[in-house]
């Protein structure tokens, strides 16, 4: 037995929150995904999200969500001990916005380390937990009962309002500072959503 | 039956070229790979090189080799129709040098459209031969009797020269044009080695 002083210090593991919107999600789009639970994945392994289930970790029940709808891959920035997330569009027919950037075909951008990623009508709000793990990250999966932005993407110059929800890991950015008239009420994300 | 002016114009398919060289390749390394013949690889692929025949698409039967050595993704540059390749080292205990980067475990970059890519023993001369296709990619893969390299790694901040080899795209510049008294034979690339 190990005493607790003797053992190898724990490494903390590169954590992936992503939290996720669909105006119809009463469907079964998101039925074969695990909320609230860390999912170990391996730091090798390209994570793949979409219609099939063969193929992709992440499996979306939804016959307009592609074959692979994206696929995130996990590496170590060079000259830096920093990990980081990459995200690639696998669908021909659907665009994928990363905030501003949009991604077509086989495009591929690093994973701010919060972002908004769209894609047909999906939001999944994207937040990047830190750590030094270079043999696994995790994945740890949202479901928001309400819209991640207030309103759909705006023309591209625009900034995205970010509105609603409380972000897992940054509860107090929930609300949007400049964009409510000052005796709005606010949009708040109570209702039933899930938190982890 | 389509007539030949009726059919759709065909697409080219962008080819990776890979010249491999191991001082003991009398040995079984190099017998899983097949040499001088096209092989499509799907564009959403990744092309992973290692000793793991079960996860490796490209089989090096060496137990000096990772399980998974290195990776190969296909992608398309943002804002761009250019087509590249993108080079993951996945073995731990090797470092990959790619012209003169050095990549770490997990570390990956754009391949360079003519580069060398280093490994323990192995040496790999990578060309790129540009194409359209979004479906498909295709390697080409070649085997030189001859180094790569006419010396191991220089320290980084010296060129490595290139030698010995007649490039398969670019066969004139096989030689050296710098380094070879004026009085030496040429150390050229006859002898054996396959070229397409």
């Amino acid at each position: 037995m190990i005493s607790f002083e003797e053992a190898d210090t724990e490494e903390t593991v590169t954590c992936l929150h992503m939290t996720f919107y669909h105006p119809c999600q009463n469907d079964q789009m998101f039925s074969c995904l695990n909320f609230c639970r860390r999912e170990q994945v391996r730091a090798d392994e390209v994570a793949k999200f979409g219609r099939d289930s063969n193929v992709c970790h992440y499996n979306l029940m939804d016959t307009r969500v592609s074959r692979i709808q994206f696929s995130l891959q996990f590496y170590r920035k060079l000259n830096s001990s920093e990990c980081c997330f990459e995200i690639k569009n696998m669908s021909k027919k659907t665009k994928l916005m990363v905030d501003q950037t949009e991604l077509g075909y086989l495009n591929k951008t690093d994973l701010p380390w919060k972002c908004i990623i769209l894609f047909g009508d999906y939001q999944i709000l994207a937040e990047t937990e830190e750590g030094v793990s270079m043999d696994y990250f995790e994945t740890y999966f949202h479901l928001s009962e309400v819209p991640i932005l207030q309103e759909r993407c705006l023309p591209s110059h625009q900034p995205v309002p970010e509105t609603g929800i409380s972000s897992p890991l940054f509860p107090s950015q929930g609300k949007n500072p400049t964009e409510i008239d000052e005796n709005e009420p606010w949009h708040t994300g109570e209702g039933g959503w899930s938190r982890f």
